[in-house]
């Protein structure tokens, strides 16, 4: 049960972080870091696939409902929650798994960069084009997509430099 | 039966994400219902008052350009003040006529407002207010500071209330340019904040950058002659039939704090009367 405080705390604490601070910034006026999803990244990988899914959609509608967008978030949110065990499994075997962390020290040989970064990217690419939701304004829609993203991942890079000695011990 | 429930098993994990998706897509594309749903919004109580709390501290950001605002504000008010007394000074000496017939508050009242909640970066922004129906504020009332408008009431709780401002790619907003009275509709391409763009403006009208643009009055929204911006470029639109101004925003979104809501004290007469001649 303990292992689960230290997620959920990240769980609130990124939706403070997203909704209260980063949402006020505007890195040259229209891009923004979405950091919240860091919290499903690393929730523990043993935990049955439907919770995860739960999870994730009330991890989106939480942002949805003090953002005024309905929906949004969540919709994209649950996608990258079912996505995250298949992608997951992609660079890392079962064995490999158990019941570790998910974390940059934890996994071998970079995994978990390269399933941070398609998860990240497909979760921005989705948020994005659902808010779009017209290919009219194309090209900042392109241009937003990778650029989000590489924000975000400079967030998560700075996150797991705190995570990583934590998970050293355990 | 037993089939069926196998299958169930089988793909539990993705039939649940079916319907979790399902549901995040149904709240998505019936939005315009849900604005009316204090729930899924900044308006409920719990969210107003996170948002309180989170206005006392970013308000202290933005001191320094709302006290240029207010000077200015009153700068404004002081040389009012100095006009009307000496007109009034004019007319008492010499035929003693009761001056002042100041039409606008008879027919508007002011709610004065704090933002606190406001977003700038989607392509449907939203600003959360501290006042709400006890206060008096309606949906489709409008809200303008000392700069300029800034959007229109959608939604009222008890005392919190969510505002469209002219930074949301949903609203459009009734106005014309002063000096020649030609009127359009202001709306904003999710872009850039600072601007928006003026539409339906026939092309025959001759336009000069730097043109002030002001609200037309046309709805009950907004009062005529609120000033909205300048013009800072206008080129022929897409089907030539008219023109696209780009205006440049008089109000600064990404800082704002204290607002006025506009009451239009004969606005249920204006609705019911436009309701009959329709039918």
């Amino acid at each position: 049960m303990t292992r689960y405080i230290n997620p959920i705390l990240w769980f609130l604490g990124l939706i403070g972080l997203q909704v209260f601070i980063l949402n006020n910034t505007h890195f040259l006026g229209v891009f923004l870091p979405i950091v919240y999803i860091y919290a499903l990244l690393r929730w523990p990988p043993n935990t049955s696939p439907s919770l995860v899914i739960l999870l994730g959609f009330l991890l989106g509608l939480s942002v949805d409902v003090l953002t005024n967008t309905p929906g949004l978030n969540a919709s994209a949110t649950t996608l990258i929650a079912f996505l995250r065990y298949p992608t997951l499994r992609l660079f890392v075997s079962k064995d490999d798994l158990g019941s570790r962390i998910i974390g940059e020290t934890t996994l071998a040989n970079g995994a978990f960069w390269k399933y941070t970064v398609l998860l990240v990217f497909i979760h921005h690419a989705t948020l994005l084009i659902l808010e779009a939701f017209s290919f009219s304004n194309i090209f900042l829609l392109i241009l937003k997509i990778p650029v989000c993203t590489l924000l975000t991942l400079v967030f998560i890079f700075a996150f797991e430099r705190i995570n990583g000695k934590k998970d050293a011990r355990d | 039966m037993r089939n069926i429930l196998r299958f169930l098993a089988k793909y539990s994990t993705i039939l649940f994400f079916v319907l979790m998706q399902a549901i995040s897509l149904y709240l998505l594309f019936n939005y315009n219902n849900f604005q009316q749903s204090a729930l899924f919004s900044t308006a409920n109580r719990l969210n107003g008052w996170f948002f309180t709390i989170e206005e006392s501290v970013y308000g202290y950001f933005n001191l320094r350009e709302n006290n240029e605002s207010l000077l200015r504000q009153n700068n404004e008010l002081e040389l009012r003040i100095a006009n009307l007394e000496f007109a009034l000074h004019e007319y008492t000496d010499s035929t003693k006529i009761p001056l002042l017939r100041i039409k606008e508050s008879e027919e508007f009242s002011l709610i004065p407002a704090r933002v606190i909640q406001n977003s700038v970066i989607h392509y449907r922004n939203f600003i959360t207010l501290n006042v709400g129906n006890a206060e008096g504020v309606k949906p489709e009332m409008g809200v303008a500071n000392a700069d300029g408008i800034v959007g229109v009431v959608s939604l009222v709780t008890n005392h919190y209330s969510v505002v469209i401002p002219v930074l949301n790619r949903d609203q459009r907003f009734s106005c014309k340019l002063k000096n020649i009275n030609a009127s359009g509709s202001l709306a904003w391409d999710g872009f850039d904040r600072r601007f928006a763009f003026l539409e339906e403006i026939p092309p025959y009208v001759a336009v000069s950058k730097g043109d002030t643009v002001v609200t037309s009055g046309f709805s009950a929204v907004f009062p005529e002659g609120l000033l909205v911006g300048t013009v800072e470029d206008y080129k022929v639109g897409d089907d030539a039939n008219y023109l696209r101004l780009k205006i440049r925003l008089s109000t600064r979104f990404d800082a704002l704090s204290n607002v006025r809501v506009i009451r239009f004290k004969h606005r249920e007469e204006l609705k019911k009367l436009e309701e009959q001649a329709t039918l």
